[in-house]
């Protein structure tokens, strides 16, 4: 596990890249955690304030159309969206790692077989795939989660795919099958500590796919229900009220969107650089 | 080629490597000098200082190149682009990795050629191509055939063909066989030493093989460690070595044709190149080490007519010579 | 003592008419329309004996089989036919279970030391692995016998490269740990391939030493792989020259070396650069490369390239036949006795 927290400390490319993404990241996460202590109103009171007031000092983001406080809808509005991500990110690599693992190794016409099946779905457009699986089974945390997940299963497959054809013909594999090691032991002692690191930079970049994804949604109507405070939710409200120029609805929550989005990209990004030259 | 005090350093992230420590050498007109070394010892690094091809992590941070009289450091990237190919070309390790397999082998000669001459035609190009190609055994139909046609020997004969195209002067070969079989080793180097004699090129071999050295150069530097041990003529090299690295380098090769050699090893390995001990870079490994070689670094002193050591054991051979 | 002459006593290891053939993987089209099917002839019919206690070389160029012949002769992989006998028993006739229990006897040494360590584990877990999986060690004794192997191939203080990683040793350190690792659970045969290739020259005396130490003390055999004739001549006390996939000439390393009687050993021999300059002479090499095993020469496989070639040659695959005693060659130069 240490290998996986090494491209965190030391200096090197990517290093500020990667804190800042850490550093959105983590004021997210922590804000939408406290939410129900920080936030200075109940998001979702309809006609708690004068509607459609700009930012003030009393309601620092503004209000809606239904009077509802901006600023505390921002603070509560990331909450669905990092659930989804994270059980989204969760199933797969639940599902995905295992299936790279065993199909990779073992090789032959199953894993050709397996690999066309992934290679079919990875095809699909991952928002209209989303959209067919809410119509059908309709909204809720694991149903959205569901949907991001199946579309993203692909690609973890495909990159634990290719790293274990890799390491499969190492020689410390072969070293490990002399030594007398069996199928199972070799898949999680000598090839999963080798593949887990490329997994930590797909399963962040799947995350802020996520967020973006359950924006859409949201954004769309399929999310959640109308009442609950969420940044996409609220891009939908924000829509009607630009022709009147109210803009600060759409404009804080596509904000957070964007910040949610960037921050965990950015972690993506500067671990992926940090660790390939850790490799040579 | 003159060298003097030449030091790289490569530097990554918080820790600096000192591939090169003030290096001072002399590349003479027609010879073949051996680079000798061990892998760390920096013999690689030279090669490619003397090319201009050293790039960031990588840096030149003192000492001058002088060749044919031009401060070569103080070149611009132009002129040494110039300069590569056309006086000075150099034989990388790998042929597998050197050539460019989407591209036909006469199309590297003629875009290596056109980059070095815009005037030159297609068709002048391609006739140089054939021309080197032949004095490298190659038939000329092959020039239109792709890289992975061809055998490990043969690509390794193209980098040499592809050295020599524009006529360079001198010729710096890293490695040139190290990845190769014996039998094609064999004949790769024969493939040198005639294009040398027919050419009237100066060669710097640079290889950790003892036995290449002995049959291909004329004189030979050992480096250890970021630093020039020992320049002598090879036999003198062999038959009477002068540094104790030199020495017990010697002792640990084994020969076919000596019978029952005793290999001797030598303790140790060799030094960090980022956290070097003080004084004599070998001391910790030396049998012969003693106060002064852990505080200082010794330098070069003049051995015998044509060869230097740095070993402080050594000053003793100047008191004698001089006394002469 | 070697191939077909008939011995009373049965080797420790007997290889017979040994062959390995990888298919050649065709796209769809080309599998439908063509009659033949390619492959590759790695080793096209090896037979050679190994005593106990010997060191045997396979000594060849690349695409000369040799590795792929030890590792048919380490279990690792299944040969196409042909026959690997250790103390009697015939390899690849047991069944999975039986050949695991079987792999005690038999380790393999890879050529580089970086590659063959897995990175993530640590050194001491490294050379665990084998008495967890191949011994009766219980796991709180592991420990103390693997600080002794450290002890043992000279990576002292043992304590402090337990933990450490492969990354942080040097090659010839990291080739010392692929070697305890062998030893470990003492086992009676031991394939190398190619063990000082990718380590410093002044480091090499040092791992054939120790190779050469852990052979006299646990008295195993060694059966090492490379295309460095000079460790050839230092480590063993017999020899197979191999080329494309068959042996050319095989017997004492003494005899070899006096008296190389094939044109493909003499060629070897020839093109080893010398570390002494007085011996520079004109040399005779073979023109050409050693040619695909996809398509091997007819007859003797050398025959493109020899330079004493003549008509029988091209059209008959010489036997190895012995020349004098514990020495034989394949060439049609020396037909039998």
């Amino acid at each position: 596990m240490g290998n996986l927290i090494s491209p965190l400390v030391g200096k090197g490319h990517g290093r500020p890249l990667m804190l800042v993404g850490i550093g959105i990241a983590l004021f997210i996460t922590l804000m939408s955690i406290a939410a129900p202590f920080i936030s200075p109103h109940d998001p979702t009171l309809i006609g708690f304030g004068p509607v459609d007031r700009a930012p003030s000092a009393q309601f620092p983001l503004g209000t809606d159309q239904y009077g509802r406080d901006l600023l505390s809808r921002t603070i509560w509005g990331g909450r669905f969206m990092l659930l989804v991500a994270v059980t989204a990110v969760l199933i797969c690599m639940a599902v995905g790692l295992p299936i790279g693992l065993v199909s990779a190794y073992n090789g032959g016409n199953l894993d050709r077989t397996v690999a066309l099946v992934m290679d079919s779905i990875y095809a699909f457009p991952s928002l209209v795939l989303a959209i067919i699986i809410i119509s059908v089974f309709g909204v809720s945390i694991i149903n959205e989660s569901l949907a991001i997940a199946v579309v993203y299963i692909p690609t973890y497959f495909r990159v634990v795919r290719s790293q274990v054809l890799a390491i499969k013909e190492m020689p410390y594999v072969d070293a490990a099958k002399s030594v007398g090691a069996s199928g199972p032991a070799i898949l999680l002692k000598y090839i999963l500590p080798n593949v887990i690191s490329s997994i930590v930079v797909v399963g962040t970049v799947n995350f802020a796919d996520s967020i973006l994804t359950t924006a859409g949604l949201d954004f769309i109507g399929l999310g959640l229900p109308v009442t609950l405070p969420d940044w996409g939710i609220d891009l939908f409200y924000g829509r009607q009220l630009l022709p009147i120029g109210a803009w600060w609805t759409i404009f804080f929550s596509g904000l957070m969107i964007l910040l949610a989005a960037l921050g965990f990209s950015l972690i993506s990004e500067g671990y992926a650089e940090r660790m390939n030259p850790k490799l040579r | 080629m003159d060298i003097q005090g030449l030091s790289v350093e490569y530097r990554t992230g918080d820790v600096t490597a000192r591939a090169v420590q003030d290096v001072s050498l002399e590349l003479r007109k027609g010879e073949t000098l051996g680079l000798v070394g061990e892998s760390g010892s920096g013999k690689s690094t030279l090669g490619l200082a003397l090319m201009g091809l050293i790039q960031p992590p990588g840096y030149i941070t003192a000492g001058e190149i002088t060749f044919d009289g031009v401060d070569l450091r103080r070149l611009g990237s132009d002129d040494l682009r110039n300069l590569r190919g056309t006086k000075i070309a150099m034989i990388f390790q790998d042929p597998m990795t050197s050539l460019n397999p989407v591209k036909k082998i006469g199309d590297h000669f003629i875009e290596y050629i056109q980059a070095h001459d815009a005037h030159a035609s297609k068709q002048k190009a391609r006739a140089i191509a054939e021309t080197v190609l032949a004095d490298l055994g190659i038939p000329a139909s092959r020039v239109d055939d792709y890289p992975h046609q061809f055998s490990g020997g043969m690509r390794q004969r193209v980098m040499v063909g592809l050295a020599l195209a524009l006529n360079p002067s001198l010729i710096i070969a890293d490695e040139p066989t190290t990845a190769l079989d014996v039998i094609v080793e064999a004949q790769i180097l024969k493939l040198l030493r005639d294009l040398k004699t027919k050419y009237s090129l100066s060669l710097l071999l640079i290889t950790h093989n003892m036995g290449i050295v002995a049959e291909m150069a004329d004189r030979v530097a050992v480096m250890y460690a970021g630093k020039i041990a020992e320049v002598a003529p090879t036999t003198e090299i062999f038959e009477d070595p002068k540094h104790p690295y030199t020495k017990a380098l010697l002792d640990t090769i084994p020969n076919i044709q000596v019978e029952d050699k005793i290999l001797n090893t030598i303790p140790g390995s060799p030094p960090s190149l980022t956290d070097p001990p003080p004084g004599c870079p070998f001391h910790p490994r030396c049998p012969y080490a003693f106060e002064r070689c852990r505080a200082e670094v010794p330098e070069s002193v003049v051995t015998g007519t044509d060869s230097e050591a740095a070993c402080f054991l050594l000053e003793g051979v100047i008191a004698r010579h001089s006394s002469k | 003592m070697f191939p077909t002459g008939g011995c009373n006593r049965s080797s420790f290891i007997e290889v017979k008419s040994l062959k390995k053939y990888f298919p050649v993987q065709k796209g769809l089209v080309a599998q439908l329309f063509s009659r033949t099917s390619q492959s590759v002839k790695a080793v096209d019919n090896v037979t050679f004996n190994v005593e106990k206690g010997d060191v045997f070389g396979l000594v060849g160029e690349s695409g000369s089989g040799k590795t792929t012949t030890g590792k048919i002769t380490a279990g690792l992989l299944r040969p196409t036919s042909g026959e690997v006998m250790i103390d009697g028993i015939d390899l690849y006739s047991l069944e999975r279970k039986k050949l695991r229990a079987f792999r005690r006897k038999m380790q393999f040494v890879f050529q580089d030391p970086l590659s063959s360590l897995n990175p993530k584990m640590t050194i001491g877990n490294a050379i665990s692995e084998p008495l967890r999986y191949l011994s009766d060690v219980p796991a709180s004794k592991r420990r103390g016998q693997v600080l002794e192997l450290l002890e043992r191939v000279g990576l002292s203080p043992a304590d402090s490269f337990y933990s450490r990683y492969p990354h942080h040793l040097s090659g010839g350190q990291r080739q010392r740990v692929v070697i305890a690792r062998a030893i470990s659970i003492d086992p009676e045969y031991l394939i190398a391939d190619e063990p000082v290739a990718m380590v410093d020259v002044s480091v090499r005396a040092q791992i054939m030493e120790l190779l050469l130490k852990m052979q006299r003390e646990l008295n195993l055999t060694i059966l090492l792989i490379t295309h460095d004739l000079a460790v050839a001549k230092y480590m063993c006390n017999k020899i197979s020259v191999m080329y494309l996939g068959k042996i050319m000439e095989a017997g004492r390393t003494k005899d070899i070396f006096a008296n190389p009687l094939h044109p493909y050993t003499q060629a070897l021999l020839q093109a080893v650069p010398i570390p002494n300059p007085r011996q520079r002479s004109e040399k005779k090499i073979p023109v050409g490369e050693i040619p695909s095993a996809l398509n091997p020469p007819s007859g003797c496989v050398f025959h493109p390239r020899c330079p004493l070639v003549f008509d029988r040659c091209s059209v008959e695959i010489p036997e190895l036949l012995e020349r004098d005693t514990g020495h034989f060659v394949a060439c049609h130069l020396y037909p039998g006795k």
